[in-house]
């Protein structure tokens, strides 16, 4: 069977729902997904794969698609890489060769019963058997990993180093619910082309709604749980889609609209919360939780650079107009600019300042930038417009850099005078959009540095704002799972609906 | 349904408790135990020995309602868990169905019954359900916030402090729904709770391991608390505001149960009563909590294991409600075999029987040498001298140290040597008060331990305290300390053993303090005001409860709104049946005298710090409230058991906890630089005071001998002039209260220096009408009238006015406005030449004030007297000042600062500096250099009788006088030398420094 799971590799995966690998060569059918995706009880999982009769393995165990989901589910909570309990880590294939304190050889290959790994998995004695104070790997996993000893212990992943949890390679993702039996949080949104149909995160997919009506279109799905970042390319023929699921998995990935087939670009750790093209959309940037920041060419889906410079989330990416620049922001309260090749240009700490007029200290929610300025927002009480240029020429992290800027004339700030955190950023023109995380989105002219409009009231939690200026539109998702449409001209709601598909006669395509 | 309370499981069964089914054949039952794998248990062959089974009845009124089943059996005293060996069965199971072994569920609405059976017998449950049909949602606070304090989320460790771990942030222990609510479901876009498919939810995923999570496994997939936080989550994961609050949990069994092997297990089972009447079994719900897990651990169900010999206590906790269940686990030591032991009094019996349960023997009874230097240090803080040494090795009277204690406890030593624990505790310092304050209230604590004033008056006189210093030296307790937050957390250290500091921000999550009672006892002490140098009450004055804002009501009710709020406390504090009061000061006591108390820390007295032996601590706090508070009673009763007599040598396996010997401590940094002072005679030697005490001694009894020949002469004298008087006055009265301070013709400034109203009345009683001249002079505005009627005139301006006095009583009322009041008043014609306060208590025949008038009067006792306090404070031995100064000595041996009311600040851990200290630090230098010029004089004999008697209370032994001998005269070095070098050598044993 061809190695699907390499990286590098492009997976297309066609309209008919992908066929999962390790039930495809049985023929015990598909898809276990949707089952999953109804059922909702882990436990039930379990005992399916129970009951499959036992599985006659024509060719070796591959560590990648068959162990290492075992061990990074089951060990490397206490043996991962920021708790190591008995000083063994097993994050990576190269760490899980490794002894632990006690000394002994956990993996010699071909010997199973003289591999401590083995040994502790498999032992009836409670208080050396792991994993720990948990149920112990049922005989199928003890089979497997018994049989991947005696035949080597071999690795067949590119590089050693790799955390497990990437080296699994990109998820099939399981069928969305046919019907949303709660709301889901509505985490990203983005309208197509002409402002007549957005585009909205869903569950396991991404629904497609009539602005005007509020109905439902069209779901695209096999896309990860939760959908944290949309864009619509220009001509509106493809999705880039930035998301996962919380705390085990991200993904981006480019969904072309036509065919709804998925094109996976990388997978993260965590949740991907942003992802961005270029202005000639051939390049992408994505970052998420992991809070590292990736850059990916478009055409061959090559990874060009990635840089783990923010100390926290990365909840926010951008490209300069002319590409040149690549900018993130993050819970850190900082936000990076980064050179075409990934090279650290400079960091900006105006979120971040302990002296002066507007000092305070919060985590960056949103970036973007416009001509030679870059725009952030986040938990301060403005929105900052900085120039990249002149916070590398102070190299960035002077104490009373921004009070120099300032005066200068190179950082202005534009108070939003929204009480709570603000979430996104949007740019159109000079205008600026800002969401806060109670719903109100404020536009601002950044010419005239006054609020030019305030939209809906305070409610509940906001995640997601666009805003479309032919249809002179802005739509706006939140924590209830409604999609709210206000017209630009006069502030007025023209449009709410329950971002919820109820039925199954939208099809997927 | 009913509860068993500790005192019907240890004492006597109540019939209805017990729910005896049909007892089955001989036959049947032994085959039945062999199917339960129940061989081992006894046959029930006496009518006291029971099986109870709680609860007798079920009422189960919601879908998801439960109880846990407590099986106990009673042999020959002791309980034994039963709840594993049982079995039960459901009637109905389609009413009523089992989890687990020994837990009731709801199947649906109906009635019937569980049969439980044991150790071949029968026991029916009835079991009636309602609302199975009816939606039960989880409710957020009863429910999933007691699931993530249980498993450790919301602790202050955890995602509960202040800046959470990892980006999650929760409340500590729950107490902010408001905030867990967005850190749950909104915060961090939304990513912990999944709605639609609950098990893909972050919060159940992490601590399950089924993704990486730095706080390690805290939930297990498909147990119940995982259970109730899915369907939490399921059901939109909505944190409501709760409506209903707890009132009280019950824990079966409660109160004291004993593990004895190999019976260790005991199952819990923990029900909660809300507002709103209903109740909900909690156990799966409820923290759990043991003070010492080597003894005893509980699992997250409520299944208790002992573990080793030993005690500890098991905290149940459920919201802010806490109960605690005292455990003793009993193995068989092998080849144990209890030996008959010595007993003295009541004490040795409680402290033998606790051993003997615990398979520990005692220790024999010590040397008199042992037993005096111990009791003297004990008592006094002092090492006994050579004369006291030499009788009482000498005496053969059996009872001798009978005597010997009584002897000291009647000593002015005992009385130093006790206050100044009490000083230590009560901030008595030149930090927190002035000297004289300080000294005053030293003084004051002095006395009533001389007096043996007993401890609960002694208590309500300090937390009453009202007025200047010099009037009440106790009121300096108040001044001490300004807030009535620092006062709340003195009080509850110093008299209820308890630190409720953590109340101060939240309810503790162990604790039965919670901050509603912080602020409650925090109000009693809302309107004591201190000022200067005294304390006065306040009409108004209120304590905010931090988060709800609203003013607490005192602790304690008050009779009337203006009573002073502290009097009630004191009375609920001091009556006998409070918990705690009598409690911690008999383990106090305990402690001061064994080292180590029952409950220790002495002042951390909580649920989850059991007595090492609890049948002890009771009977020592009833004799202590029984004998009215006497603490030289106690102390007595203590030094006089064999338990306090014992070697500090242990005859078995270590025991340090239930006094089988006496403890080894290292003496108290002022015990010890008075022992060295002692030893080396650089404190005075005479007397344990110095010589020149004994001298103003002498000259104030010859004084008084003078002052009473000449009292009858005096009185008569006083009388007369009393009587042939033309007018004379009262003292000044301020809303009935006599003034005695106001003194005739001295400006009197009141000491509030704020804008006030003050009111002033005094009666002038004059022999016939005439009229005379006062001189008045005032700060601000004031009236004067004179019976009734107001004078004219301008009072600030005219220092002079005229009163015309009717014969008999003329009432005088000055009323006067203003800030900084301040007036004289001197009556020109006052013509009895007394004062007023000495007039009206000889008009009175009142001879006590009188007695103390002319006492006080004398300018020679009074100069007497404050030269004898001027020494007593100042007294060389440290161990007898209240108040002993802060050297680099007696700080390096952990002589507390008094900043705290923690036992604790007296630090009793050696260290370096200590060696370095005694070796060749100054006071040890410099004592032994000088004293060695008082030995040498002596001839080797008596040299080494003396310093053996006088350092370590004994004669040497042959050895030492051969080795001594042989150093003291060895040619190549000077007799100077070697008796300094000997006196540094007895100085530095461990003989010397340690008590054992």
């Amino acid at each position: 069977m061809k190695n699907v799971f390499r990286s590098t590799e492009f997976i297309w995966y066609g309209p008919k729902w992908p066929s999962c690998p390790r039930h495809e060569e049985n023929k015990t059918g598909c898809p276990l997904g949707a089952f999953i995706g109804a059922s909702t009880i882990g436990a039930i999982l379990t005992g399916i794969i129970l009951a499959l009769p036992a599985l006659a393995h024509a060719q070796p165990v591959s560590f990648s698609k068959e162990i290492a989901p075992i061990i990074q589910r089951r060990c490397v909570g206490c043996h991962g890489e920021r708790t190591n309990l008995g000083e063994w880590r097993a994050h990576t294939f190269a760490a899980l060769l490794k002894s632990g304190a006690s000394g002994k050889a956990m993996i010699v290959p071909g010997k199973p019963e003289a591999s401590e790994l083995y040994r502790r998995i498999l032992t009836k004695d409670e208080d050396t058997r792991m994993p720990k104070s948990d149920d112990a790997l049922d005989a199928r996993q003890l089979a497997l990993v018994k049989r991947w000893i005696t035949e080597g212990a071999k690795f067949d992943g590119t590089t050693k180093t790799t955390l497990l949890k990437t080296l699994l390679g990109p998820r099939t993702h399981p069928a969305a619910p046919v019907s949303y039996r709660t709301p889901v949080p509505v985490l990203a949104l983005a309208f197509m082309p002409g402002g007549k149909v957005l585009a909205v995160g869903g569950y396991n997919e991404v629904t497609l709604w009539d602005v005007e009506t509020g109905k439902l279109l069209r779901r695209i799905g096999g896309l990860p749980q939760r959908i944290q970042s949309l864009q619509v390319s220009r001509e509106g023929k493809t999705l880039l889609v930035g998301g996962g699921i919380p705390g085990e998995y991200g993904e981006v990935a480019l969904v072309e609209l036509a065919t709804g087939r998925r094109r996976v670009l990388d997978t993260f750790g965590d949740l991907v919360l942003a992802a961005r093209f270029n202005a000639d959309e051939t390049r992408v940037a994505a970052g998420g939780a992991e809070a590292s920041v990736r850059c990916y060419s478009v055409k061959d889906g090559e990874r060009l650079w990635s840089m783990s410079v923010h100390a926290d989330w990365v909840t926010s990416v951008a490209f300069s107009g002319d590409s040149k620049f690549v900018a993130s922001a993050s819970r850190d309260h900082t936000v990076k600019v980064y050179e075409a090749d990934g090279t650290l240009y400079t960091t900006y700490s105006g979120h971040n300042r302990q002296i002066g007029q507007y000092k305070g200290q919060a985590p960056v929610y949103g970036v973007s930038f416009m001509g030679d300025t870059a725009l952030s927002v986040g938990g301060s009480k403005w929105v900052q417009q900085w120039e990249p240029e002149k916070a590398k020429a102070e190299s960035g992290d002077a104490g009373d850099m921004e009070e120099r800027f300032f005066k200068q004339g190179h950082a202005r700030f534009l108070a939003h005078n929204c009480q709570k955190e603000l979430y996104q950023l949007c740019l159109k023109g000079d205008q600026v959009f800002t969401l806060a995380s109670d719903g109100i989105v404020k536009q601002l002219d950044l010419t005239t540095q006054r609020e030019v409009r305030s939209f809906g009231q305070s409610g509940d939690f906001t995640f997601c704002l666009d805003t479309d200026l032919t249809a002179q539109k802005i739509a706006v998702g939140g924590f209830d799972g409604t999609v709210r449409i206000f017209e630009i001209a006069t502030g007025q709601q023209k449009q709410a609906f329950a971002a919820r598909p109820l039925s199954n006669l939208a099809q997927r395509r | 349904m009913r509860t068993e309370s500790p005192h019907e499981i240890n004492t006597k069964l109540s019939p209805p408790l017990l729910r005896r089914g049909r007892v089955p054949k001989r036959g049947t039952s032994e085959g039945g135990w062999v199917l339960a794998g129940l061989a081992m248990l006894p046959t029930l062959a006496h009518a006291q020995e029971k099986i109870v089974v709680m609860p007798p009845s079920v009422t189960l009124s919601s879908a998801r309602d439960a109880r846990q089943v407590v099986v106990t059996g009673f042999f020959g005293g002791t309980a034994r868990d039963l709840t594993e060996k049982a079995t039960l069965t459901t009637g109905n199971p389609k009413v009523a169905r089992l989890v687990g072994l020994s837990k009731i569920a709801v199947a649906g609405d109906g009635k019937t019954n569980i049969t439980v059976t044991v150790g071949g017998k029968r026991f029916v449950i009835p079991v009636a359900v309602s609302g199975a049909t009816k939606a039960d949602p989880v409710r957020f606070a009863f429910e999933a916030v007691p699931i993530l304090t249980k498993q450790g989320c919301a602790s202050g460790s955890c995602h509960g402090s202040p800046h959470g771990k990892g980006g999650f942030s929760l409340s500590l222990f729950g107490y902010e729904p408001k905030i867990d609510r967005i850190a749950l479901t909104r915060d961090g876009f939304s990513r912990r709770v999944n709605t639609l498919e609950p098990a893909e939810s972050l919060i159940l995923k992490k601590p399950t391991l089924a993704i990486p999570h730095v706080g390690g496994k805290r939930l297990r997939v498909g147990d119940a608390r995982y259970t109730t936080l899915n369907q939490w989550i399921a059901e939109g994961a909505e944190v409501g505001i709760p409506q209903a609050s707890v009132t009280k949990i019950e824990v079966t069994p409660g109160g004291r149960r004993v593990l004895e092997a190999p019976y260790k297990n005991q199952q819990l089972s923990v029900v909660a009563e809300f507002t709103d009447g209903t109740k909900r079994d909690v156990t799966a719900l409820a923290t759990y909590e043991t003070s010492h897990p080597s003894v005893a651990s509980v699992d997250a169900d409520g299944k208790i294991t002992g573990k080793s010999r030993g005690f500890a206590a098991v905290s149940v906790r459920y919201l802010d409600k806490v109960q605690a269940l005292d455990l003793t686990v009993v193995e068989p030591r092998k080849g144990f075999v209890w030996k008959p032991q010595p007993e003295k009094n009541a004490i040795d019996g409680l402290v033998n029987a606790r051993l003997k349960q615990l398979q520990c023997l005692p220790a024999r009874t010590c040397s008199d040498t042992e037993f005096l230097r111990r009791v003297s240090l004990d008592l006094t803080g002092l090492l006994p001298n050579s004369t006291v040494t030499r009788a009482f090795l000498t005496d053969t009277a059996p009872d001798k140290r009978n005597k010997l204690i009584d002897e000291l406890l009647a000593s002015e030593e005992f009385a130093r040597f006790w206050a100044l624990k009490k000083a230590d505790l009560m901030r008595v310092s030149p930090r927190h008060l002035t000297t004289e304050q300080a000294g005053r209230f030293s003084r004051w604590l002095v006395d009533a331990t001389r007096a043996n004033l007993p401890y609960d008056k002694l208590a309500h006189a300090i937390l009453t305290a009202t007025g200047s210093t010099e009037q009440s030296p106790a009121a300096s307790y108040f001044l001490a300390i300004a807030t009535p937050e620092e006062r709340t957390e003195l009080t509850a250290q110093v008299f209820l053993g308890s630190r409720i500091e953590c109340a101060k921000c939240h309810n503790h999550p162990f604790e039965n303090w919670t901050m509603r009672d912080y602020y409650k006892i925090a109000a009693v002490f809302a309107r004591t005001e201190a000022k200067k140098n005294k304390i006065t009450l306040a009409a108004t004055g209120e304590v905010k409860h931090p988060t709800t804002g609203e003013n607490m009501e005192p602790w304690a009710k008050t009779s009337s709104p203006t009573e002073d709020r502290r009097t009630a406390f004191a009375s609920w504090l001091t009556t006998p049946q409070n918990p705690f009061f009598a409690r911690v000061e008999a383990n106090r006591i305990w402690a001061e005298l064994t080292g180590r108390g029952i409950v220790e820390p002495v002042d951390d007295f909580r649920s989850s710090n059991p007595p090492s032996n609890p049948q002890l601590l009771d009977w020592l706090t009833q004799e202590f409230v029984k004998s009215g508070f006497d603490r030289k009673k106690l102390i007595r009763l203590i030094c006089r058991s064999q338990t306090y007599q014992r070697v500090a040598v242990a005859p078995s396996a270590a025991d340090e906890t239930l006094f089988s010997h006496a403890k080894v401590r290292l003496l108290t940094a002022e015990q010890l630089q008075d022992a060295i002072g002692a030893t080396t005679g650089t404190l005075a030697l005479a007397s344990t005071l110095p010589s020149q005490l004994a001298a103003l001694g002498t000259q104030l009894t010859q004084r008084d001998a003078t002052l009473e020949a000449e009292y009858p002469s005096w009185l008569a004298t006083q009388t007369e002039r009393a009587k042939a008087f033309s007018l004379w006055q009262s003292t000044w009265r301020d809303s009935s209260t006599p003034r005695t301070e106001i003194r005739e013709g001295q400006e009197y400034r009141f000491e509030e220096t704020e804008r006030q109203t003050r009111t002033l009345t005094r009666t002038i009683h004059s022999r016939t009408a005439q009229v005379v001249t006062v001189m008045l002079k005032i700060s601000d505005q004031a009236t004067l009238t004179l019976n009734g009627k107001p004078l004219t005139g301008n009072l600030k301006r005219t220092p002079t006015h005229t009163l015309s006095l009717q014969p008999g009583e003329n009432t005088v009322e000055l009323r006067m406005t203003g800030d900084n009041l301040a007036f004289t008043w001197k009556l020109e014609d006052d013509s009895s030449g007394l004062s007023s306060p000495l007039i009206e208590a000889l008009r009175s025949g009142d001879t006590v004030p009188v007695r103390a008038f002319y006492l006080a009067n004398d300018s020679k006792r009074t100069e007497l007297l404050r030269q004898k306090s001027l020494i007593e404070d100042r007294v060389a031995y440290a161990t007898q000042r209240p108040w002993p100064e802060q050297t680099a000595f007696t700080k390096t041996f952990g002589q507390p600062a008094r900043e705290t009311a923690c036992t604790c600040e007296r630090r009793q851990t050696p260290t370096l500096l200590q060696a370095l200290e005694l070796l060749n630090g100054k006071t040890s230098y410099e004592s032994v250099a000088a004293g060695a010029a008082r030995y040498a004089a002596l001839t080797d004999t008596q040299l080494l009788d003396e310093l053996y008697l006088t350092a370590l209370s004994r004669f040497p032994t042959d050895k030492e006088r051969t080795i001594a001998s042989a150093f003291l005269g060895r040619p190549e070095q000077k007799r100077a030398t070697a008796v300094t070098d000997l006196l540094w050598t007895v100085v530095n044993t461990q003989e010397f420094l340690f008590q054992k």
